[in-house]
C-alpha cells in the first residue's frame, strides 16, 4: 500500500510538453540547416545496381579477337528479351572505359542479335535459352542473366540476390570456352561455380 | 459520517472544476491539436523548402565491385516496413506509460461519490507502465516471425466509503505473444500496396493471482481485481489483417486484429475478446526523420465467469459485468532512423496521444493519455 498521488492537472500537462518539445525540435533543426547537412540521395534499386555491375564487368574482361578486342571500338552492352532495367541502363550509356565509349542496345529476339561485348539475357527468354546458347556458342560474348540454372546451361555470369544485396556467380569454364579472360579481381568477389 | 462528508465534498469540488470550466482535458486537447497543426504546417512547408532531402539518382558506375556488393537493394528507411526482408533480424524495446483519472459510465464522467453510493470502494486513478521486449526474424521476404514479452507495473489509487485512501501495486511479466506475418499480396521490396495476414498466439505467462494490501492491512494481502492482473490466464488467438501502402515519401496503413480468448483460466473466468482497428500515416521529412499520425480504436467485452475471490459489490473493478468498453485514440509520433554509419539500422519512435472517444460499461476508470517510446535495431 502506498501514499496517494499528487494533482492530475500537473501530470496531465506532461504529454503537452512532449508535443511542444517535438515541434520546437523540428523547427530548430530546419532553421539550423541540419536537414540539409544530413540530406541523403535516393537509395538505388535492384536494376540500377545490376546496370552498374554490367558496366564494371567490362573493366575486368578481355575479349580475344577483332572486332571485340579492338581497343578503339565502342563497347556494346546488349539486352536480349524484355528489358527489366527500365531507365537504369541510361546511366551507363555514353560512359567510357579506358577511352572506349560504352553503348547499349536492345534485341527483341536472338534473330536480331548484333555484335555485343556483353549480352544480358532477360528472364523472358528462359524457354528459348537452349536455342540462344547455341547461337552464341562460337561468339566471344560475355553472357549475363538472372535465371536459376543459367551458368549450368552455358552462361557465364548469373545475378543472384542474397540478404537484400546483389551477388553474382561465375562459370569460369564457360568463360574460357567463349575465349574470354576474366580478371582475378572479378573472380575473387564472385561465387565461382566451376 | 464526517469523513464520508469530507470525501463527498472533495469529490464534488473536483467535479465542479470539470463541469464549470473548460475541462482540463478539453483545453489540453485544443492545445495539442494546435501544436499538431503547427507541426503539419511545418511538414507542408518542407515540401517546397530548399532544405528538403535532395532527390538525385546516384551514379553507381563510379563505385568499385566491392562497393556495389555492399549496397542494399531495398534499404530499411525511416518509414519502416512493418515486416522484414528475408534473413533480417530485429531487436526491439518499447516503453509505454498510460494514465487515467476519474470514472466513466458510458460516455459520461461519474464522480467518486456517486460510485461510493453503490460500492464500498472506488478507484480514483490508475497508472500503467509497460516494458515490451520484441524479437523478429524474417526467414523469407514474405514471412516474418515475432515474439513479444512485456513487463508491467500497474498502480491503482482507491478510496473507501470511510474515506480511507490506499494504492494497489502489481508488477511482473505479462503474457508472451508469438506472431507470424505473411505478405500474401504485394512485394516488400517495391513501393506500392501490400496485404499482410497476421496470425498470433498469446501464452498465459502473466500472473492472474497478484495480491496486495487493501484498505485494512491487518487482513493480509488480498487478490487484486481483474485490471490489476498481469495476464489473461488463457491461450488467446490473435488473427488479423494489415494493409500497407508506401511511396518514396509516404507510408500509410490500416490494421484489424482481434484477441480471441479460449476456455477459462484456473481462476474460473475468461477476459472479454478484444477487437482493434488502427490506421496510420507517416511522411518522410528527411532520410532520418518521419512524423506520423495514428487513429487507434478498440472494443473489448465483459468478463465471462468470475473470480470467486473477488466480491463484485466491493468495487466496480471487481464486477466482471462492468469491464467492457470502447475507445478511440488519436496519436502523434516521430520516427527517427540512422541511415548510415556505425549506428545504421537503429530506429527511435516517440508517440503520444489521448482518447477522442471512450465509452465504458462503468463505472470504470477512464484513460486520459498515453506515451510510448520505442527503439528497434534491424540487421
Amino acid at each position: 500500500m502506498t501514499a496517494t498521488r499528487p494533482s492530475v492537472a500537473k501530470r496531465a500537462c506532461a504529454i503537452e510538453r512532449v508535443f511542444c518539445a517535438t515541434v520546437m525540435i523540428v523547427l530548430c533543426l530546419l532553421a539550423n540547416g541540419v536537414l540539409n547537412v544530413l540530406a541523403q540521395t535516393e537509395p538505388p534499386r535492384e536494376y540500377e545496381i545490376k546496370a552498374a555491375f554490367l558496366y564494371n564487368f567490362a573493366k575486368f574482361v578481355e575479349w580475344p579477337a577483332k572486332p571485340l578486342a579492338d581497343t578503339s571500338a565502342t563497347i556494346i552492352i546488349g539486352v536480349l528479351g524484355e528489358d527489366p532495367f527500365g531507365g537504369a541502363l541510361e546511366t551507363i550509356k555514353g560512359k567510357t572505359i579506358e577511352g572506349r565509349q560504352v553503348a547499349t542496345k536492345r534485341f527483341k529476339s536472338v534473330r536480331d542479335l548484333e555484335v555485343s561485348h556483353i549480352l544480358f539475357i532477360s528472364s523472358s527468354e528462359k524457354e528459348r535459352l537452349g536455342e540462344i546458347m547455341k547461337v552464341l556458342k562460337d561468339r566471344s560474348v560475355l553472357t549475363v542473366s538472372e535465371m536459376a540454372g543459367f551458368v549450368e546451361a552455358g552462361g557465364t555470369i548469373n545475378f543472384i540476390i542474397e540478404g537484400n544485396k546483389v551477388r553474382f556467380e561465375i562459370n569460369a569454364v564457360n568463360a574460357e570456352r567463349a575465349g574470354l579472360r576474366l580478371s582475378s579481381r572479378l573472380l575473387s568477389v564472385a561465387k565461382v561455380v566451376k | 459520517m464526517t469523513r464520508i462528508l469530507e470525501v463527498r465534498r472533495y469529490s464534488e469540488q473536483t467535479s465542479r472544476v470539470y463541469l464549470k470550466n473548460p475541462t482540463l482535458r478539453e483545453s489540453q486537447t485544443l492545445r495539442i491539436v494546435l501544436y499538431a497543426t503547427i507541426l503539419a504546417l511545418v511538414m507542408a512547408l518542407s515540401e517546397t523548402h530548399p532544405l528538403q532531402a535532395q532527390d538525385r539518382s546516384p551514379d553507381l558506375t563510379e563505385l568499385s565491385l566491392e562497393e556495389l556488393l555492399e549496397i542494399e537493394i531495398t534499404p530499411i528507411n525511416v518509414l519502416g516496413m512493418h515486416t522484414h526482408l528475408g534473413d533480417q533480424w530485429m531487436l526491439g524495446y518499447r516503453y509505454m506509460l498510460m494514465r487515467g483519472e476519474g470514472n466513466r459510465s458510458g460516455s459520461h464522467r461519474v464522480s467518486t461519490s456517486r460510485v461510493l453510493e453503490k460500492f464500498m470502494m472506488s478507484p480514483t486513478q490508475m497508472k500503467m507502465e509497460e516494458h515490451m521486449f520484441e524479437l523478429m526474424y524474417a526467414p523469407t521476404d514474405t514471412l516474418s516471425l515475432m515474439a513479444m514479452l512485456p513487463y508491467k507495473r500497474l498502480s491503482m489509487d482507491m478510496v473507501t466509503v470511510d474515506g480511507v485512501r490506499f494504492t494497489e501495486d502489481s508488477e511482473g511479466l505479462g503474457d508472451l505473444t508469438v506472431m507470424g506475418l505473411y505478405t500474401f499480396h504485394g512485394d516488400a521490396r517495391k513501393e506500392g500496396n501490400r496485404f499482410v495476414l497476421n496470425a498470433g498466439l498469446s501464452f498465459p505467462t502473466g500472473s492472474i493471482n497478484k495480491k496486495d494490501f487493501l484498505d485494512d492491512p491487518s487482513v493480509g494481502r488480498q487478490r487484486l481485481e481483474y485490471a490489476m492482473q498481469l495476464g489473461s490466464g488463457t491461450f488467446d488467438l490473435m488473427p488479423g489483417i494489415t494493409y500497407l501502402g508506401q511511396t518514396k515519401d509516404w507510408a500509410w496503413g490500416a490494421q484489424a486484429i482481434a484477441t480471441i480468448r479460449t476456455g477459462r483460466n484456473h481462476n474460473g473466468y475468461r477476459l472479454g475478446n478484444q477487437y482493434r482497428f488502427t490506421g496510420w500515416g507517416a511522411y518522410r521529412l528527411t532520410d532520418w526523420l518521419a512524423p506520423s499520425v495514428r487513429l487507434d480504436g478498440r472494443f473489448w467485452g465483459n468478463i465471462h465467469g468470475a473470480d470467486s475471490r473477488l466480491d463484485p459489490t466491493m468495487s466496480p473493478t471487481m464486477d466482471p459485468k462492468r469491464q467492457k468498453g470502447r475507445r478511440l485514440d488519436l496519436l502523434f509520433g516521430l520516427n527517427l532512423y540512422v541511415p548510415k554509419g556505425t549506428l545504421k539500422g537503429n530506429r527511435l519512435t516517440i508517440e503520444g496521444g489521448l482518447p477522442i472517444h471512450q465509452w465504458l460499461k462503468g463505472p470504470q476508470l477512464e484513460t486520459d493519455w498515453q506515451l510510448t517510446v520505442g527503439w528497434t535495431y534491424t540487421f
